[in-house]
């Protein structure tokens, strides 16, 4: 057993040893998890190879099911991965845990957010080249390829939803996932209620008039895939700091 | 090792904790820290490790402030809570992945423990009893050799042959350069393993005296029906009263620490007088 040398500062050893931790204490639902969503995959494969269901069908259904379960699965571990902080009988254990508030965080980040989605990506690959395998996939399906940049997309709204869900998973004591799905929610449907108000505010019909004015659409549109990007990135830096400031400050329950 | 000056602190609005609390604790010295329930140990200790942080004052541990929760101050202190849940892994598999992390872990030392408590290592650790999680926490506590050992209630949940075989553990390691806290209410379990006792009562340390100091200053004696005799704190017993008197000739060396425990908590100023005047 090879003991650390602590130093002050952000240190891989202590991070190795923090993401073995992560992992050791939650493989067990993770592992349940992962099986799940094959299990799930399996069983539609098959309930469409026994009813004999159409190829294009099928192939679309996995595709979207792949894609849903990699954006759930993935902010359901985020939400539970400080779980041992909100309970009093447990918090020492992470909180006195010989290593930076950085450390923890990132660590729990890299866990959640990157090796999650390589892992999901293998998986999601693996099944498609065994679903082109086992099927014959139609020209049309081009378009519904779970390897192309649709994919891409899925990424970015994890990376977005992600760093929201890890805030919730600092933030919240109990229940993290369904609060921070909810706080989502109230905070979308508030906005949407504000622009509807003011979209029908006597005396805003030129602000009306240049939205869909088809020039000004025309060009947010060239340029939308590059604002989503750096929108979500703004967002995901921003909730990924406010998680982060959230954990320094945390104290035990 | 543990400084804390004028730390305040309070759970609600308006309903102070601590106010103004102040505290020195120095290597190699074990502390009894006692009061009543409610008094606030467990959030002094919690403070001490930086999972509660004051609103005022300060709190540094080996002289940095416990609420950055530093790595390098993190790894020299550990702590056995009151009430904790293990994760479920088998003991061995939380020694390996907890261990790496404290420089002075001794395996050979947490093997003697768990051996002599008899605590089975393959088994995970929930499925453990709970004086059973407790003494595999109390072994690793003790295998980690941090400089600061913090102990919350240690002997709850312990059957009596394991209460003795944690003090004579305790008392067989070198504790030359730790600082050990153990706070509780078992003051007869433990009396023999603390050489300093603090006190805590309305928010402050109202008492925190080494024992010799405290023997060369206080008597405790039971004095007979119709004996004639001052004392400062006194509580009645079959066939007189068991006293605290200011040491003489007359006094017994033999410290009783409930005595003094329910003294200091009745008559704190009176006690503390006794240590303002010049030794005899």
């Amino acid at each position: 057993m090879k003991a650390i040398t602590h130093t002050p500062g952000f240190s891989l050893d202590r991070f190795i040893l923090l993401c073995k931790r992560f992992i050791t204490i939650n493989q067990r639902t993770w592992g349940l998890g992962f099986a799940g969503a094959l299990s799930l995959i399996l069983a539609v494969w098959l309930l469409y190879t026994i009813v004999g269901g159409h190829d294009l069908v099928m192939y679309s259904t996995i595709a979207g099911l792949l894609q849903l379960l990699y954006i759930l699965g993935g902010l359901l571990i985020t939400s539970s991965i400080f779980n041992e902080l909100h309970n009093a009988g447990s918090a020492s254990q992470l909180f006195t845990l010989p290593a930076g508030t950085f450390e923890k965080f990132f660590a729990a980040w890299f866990l959640s957010y990157l090796c999650f989605t390589v892992i999901a990506f293998i998986l999601i690959v693996l099944i498609h080249t065994i679903l082109g395998l086992t099927i014959d996939i139609p020209e049309i399906a081009v378009n519904l390829n779970i390897t192309d940049m649709n994919l891409f997309s899925q990424i970015l709204s994890y990376t977005t939803y992600h760093s929201i869900f890890l805030l919730g998973a600092v933030y919240f004591r109990k229940n993290n996932f369904t609060k921070t799905a909810l706080s989502i929610i109230l905070f979308l449907s508030s906005l949407g209620i504000i622009f509807i108000i003011l979209f029908y505010t006597p005396g805003t019909e030129i602000f009306r008039g240049q939205i869909t004015d088809k020039t000004i659409f025309g060009f947010v549109e060239e340029f939308a895939w590059i604002l989503r990007i750096v929108i979500s990135i703004a967002i995901t830096v921003l909730f990924l700091f406010f998680s982060y400031i959230r954990l320094k400050n945390r104290q035990v329950a | 090792m543990v400084s804390i000056q004028d730390l305040s602190f309070a759970f609600k609005k308006n309903d102070p904790l601590f106010s103004g609390l102040s505290l020195e604790l120095k290597p190699g010295n074990t502390y009894g820290l006692f009061g009543l329930n409610g008094a606030g140990k467990t959030t002094l200790l919690n403070h001490i490790t930086g999972m509660l942080f004051p609103a005022s004052g300060v709190c540094n541990v080996l002289g940095k402030p416990a609420r950055e929760r530093r790595p390098e101050v993190l790894s020299e202190l550990f702590i056995v809570p009151e009430q904790f849940e293990l994760p479920s892994l088998t003991a061995n598999n939380y020694i390996d992945l907890h261990a790496p992390f404290y420089p002075r872990f001794d395996v050979g030392l947490m093997t003697r423990m768990m051996n002599e408590f008899e605590v089975n290592s393959d088994k995970k650790i929930p499925s453990l009893s709970y004086g059973q999680r407790k003494k595999f926490l109390i072994a690793f506590a003790l295998a980690t050799q941090t400089k600061l050992l913090l102990m919350d209630e240690p002997t709850n949940g312990l059957d009596i042959p394991s209460k003795s075989q944690f003090r004579r553990i305790h008392a067989s390691l070198d504790n030359s350069t730790r600082c050990t806290v153990i706070s509780t209410h078992q003051v007869r379990d433990l009396g023999a393993m603390i050489d300093h006792v603090t006190v805590l009562k309305n928010g402050k340390i109202v008492f925190n005296r080494n024992l010799e100091e405290i023997s060369k200053r206080l008597s405790f004696r039971k004095i007979s029906k119709g004996e004639s005799a001052d004392y400062i704190y006194g509580e009645d017993v079959l066939g007189g009263t068991f006293a605290i008197t200011p040491a003489g000739k007359n006094g017994n060396a033999e410290l009783d620490l409930e005595l003094l425990f329910n003294g200091i908590i009745q008559e704190s100023d009176r006690i503390n007088n006794e240590f303002k005047t010049p030794s005899l």
